[in-house]
């Protein structure tokens, strides 16, 4: 009975984060570019992504981090392995930070958050180093779109929180403590 | 003697009713007349005119204040109606812009007519600010094909890397993948052009790199398929040495602006056969 009732929960769960990350990347890609053009948009995933590789055990954390991967194929003419392992590298640099923290805080998720949207640009051009003979960072542009990031943060983490702790079978499994 | 007893009081106050009656009579019949003495009319009529002053005067302001609430309400209806004549007058400089960009890249379609044009309007850019790809409302089910040409009025856009039914994804010329057969209009010196930065394209593997020169045109070759020949890439900003130290490469500016794109076309080389 108890097993009936976790099924489709964990169902709408995927259903619930595969639907926020499409929304995320095509807040990012195309509804902020009809209102604001070219103008760097906030990295709407990097939120979800850091969530998602804290609050899912391994190897499901990984699980999401290639179904995130296909997502953003989609949107970017990034080069596939570049992008994969830039994405790995921000696993990494996310579980190096989440073993550091006993219970995670919003302070902590924010603090691990504005890391890693920092960080994956610059990931990604050292990785670009090994393929591109001519690898190029847009500094300013990487950095309005870190600045903008960081409002988005709190809200995001709310909602997915709030509606994780709906989905989860077991809320008391859960690490990632609100503290507001 | 009771006869001639007069009765003083009496007589005076029939003198006093008598003199009274000549005073009424005589005001009626002056009243206009100056040299009657007129120190009561003039005491009254300066109070009256005084009444009249603050009456007017109370009267003038409450009108002016009822004034001043009716303007005031004019005001915000008239702001109100600049607003929207503001706004009216944005949508018809839009319309404006976007009829220019439309009338020239219909002079385009005329001059290139071995190509057939399909435009098609941007909705959606990358996802990650440095590499360069956008979305176009048409895909395979109004006839888009993989590897066709991209070409906005003033230069090169890219070329379509994915079809879906209804999208399109377009690799811009300064995406880091592009690759776009190019060469120097003036020495006709070959090069691949190839993306670098948001605002920067590259000219690599320049055929006599010695022949190229900063300010000189750089335009699509001629033996290609997916461009019409001679189409301007970008200019060159400066010429360095590779990171080896062999070879050069030529910085170009993209003939566009690839930021501020709205509105691309499509191309697709005509079948002799069949056009």
């Amino acid at each position: 009975m108890e097993n009936s009732k976790f099924v489709p929960k964990k169902f709408i769960s995927l259903i619930f984060f595969l639907l926020v990350i499409l929304t995320a990347t095509h807040l990012q890609t195309t509804i902020w570019f009809s209102f604001f053009g070219y103008f760097p948009a906030p990295c709407f995933w990097v939120p979800i992504f850091v969530y998602l590789m804290m609050n899912r055990p391994f190897p499901f954390n990984i699980i999401w981090l290639v179904i995130t991967f296909l997502i953003f194929l989609t949107q970017t003419s990034a080069l596939p392995t570049v992008l994969f392992f830039s994405m790995l590298t921000l696993w990494g640099l996310i579980l190096f930070f989440q073993k550091r923290f006993s219970t995670l805080s919003m302070a902590d998720f924010i603090f691990v958050t504005s890391i890693s949207t920092f960080l994956f640009p610059i990931i990604y051009f050292l990785y670009s180093l090994m393929v591109f003979q001519t690898p190029h960072l847009d500094i300013l542009m990487n950095f309005i779109s870190f600045v903008l990031t960081l409002p988005v943060i709190p809200p995001i983490l709310i909602v997915l929180k709030t509606v994780d702790s709906l989905l989860k079978p077991n809320p008391q499994n859960d690490n990632l403590v609100l503290n507001l | 003697m009771s006869f001639f007893k007069i009765d003083v009081k009496k007589i005076f106050f029939l003198g006093c009713f008598i003199m009274m009656s000549v005073v009424v009579y005589t005001l009626q019949q002056h009243s206009s007349s100056a040299s009657f003495p007129a120190a009561p009319h003039t005491l009254v009529h300066r109070v009256q005119v005084l009444y009249s002053k603050f009456a007017d005067s109370i009267s003038n302001s409450s009108r002016q204040y009822l004034d001043l609430i009716k303007i005031k309400e004019k005001n915000s209806l008239l702001k109100l109606e600049n607003q929207e004549l503001k706004a009216k007058l944005q949508i018809q400089n839009e319309i404006k812009a976007e009829n220019d960009r439309l009338s020239k890249l219909l002079d385009l379609k005329n001059e290139h007519n071995d190509f057939i044009f399909q435009a098609a309007k941007v909705t959606a850019k990358d996802l990650f600010t440095d590499n360069f790809s956008m979305f176009i409302n048409k895909g395979s089910d109004d006839g888009i094909e993989k590897l066709s040409g991209v070409i906005a009025a003033d230069g090169v856009v890219g070329y379509i890397i994915d079809v879906d039914k209804k999208t399109a994804r377009i690799l811009l010329a300064n995406d880091r993948l592009t690759s776009i057969d190019a060469t120097v209009q003036r020495t006709r010196s070959r090069g691949i052009a190839t993306g670098y930065s948001s605002g920067e394209c590259i000219l690599k593997y320049i055929e006599r790199p010695q022949d190229v020169s900063v300010g000189d045109l750089v335009v699509t070759s001629d033996d290609q398929q997916i461009f019409p020949p001679g189409y301007p890439v970008g200019s060159v900003t400066s010429i360095k040495v590779n990171a080896s130290g062999v070879g050069h490469y030529a910085l170009l500016k993209p003939a566009i602006d690839l930021k501020k794109l709205e509105e691309v076309f499509i191309l697709k080389k005509k079948d002799n056969g069949k056009q």
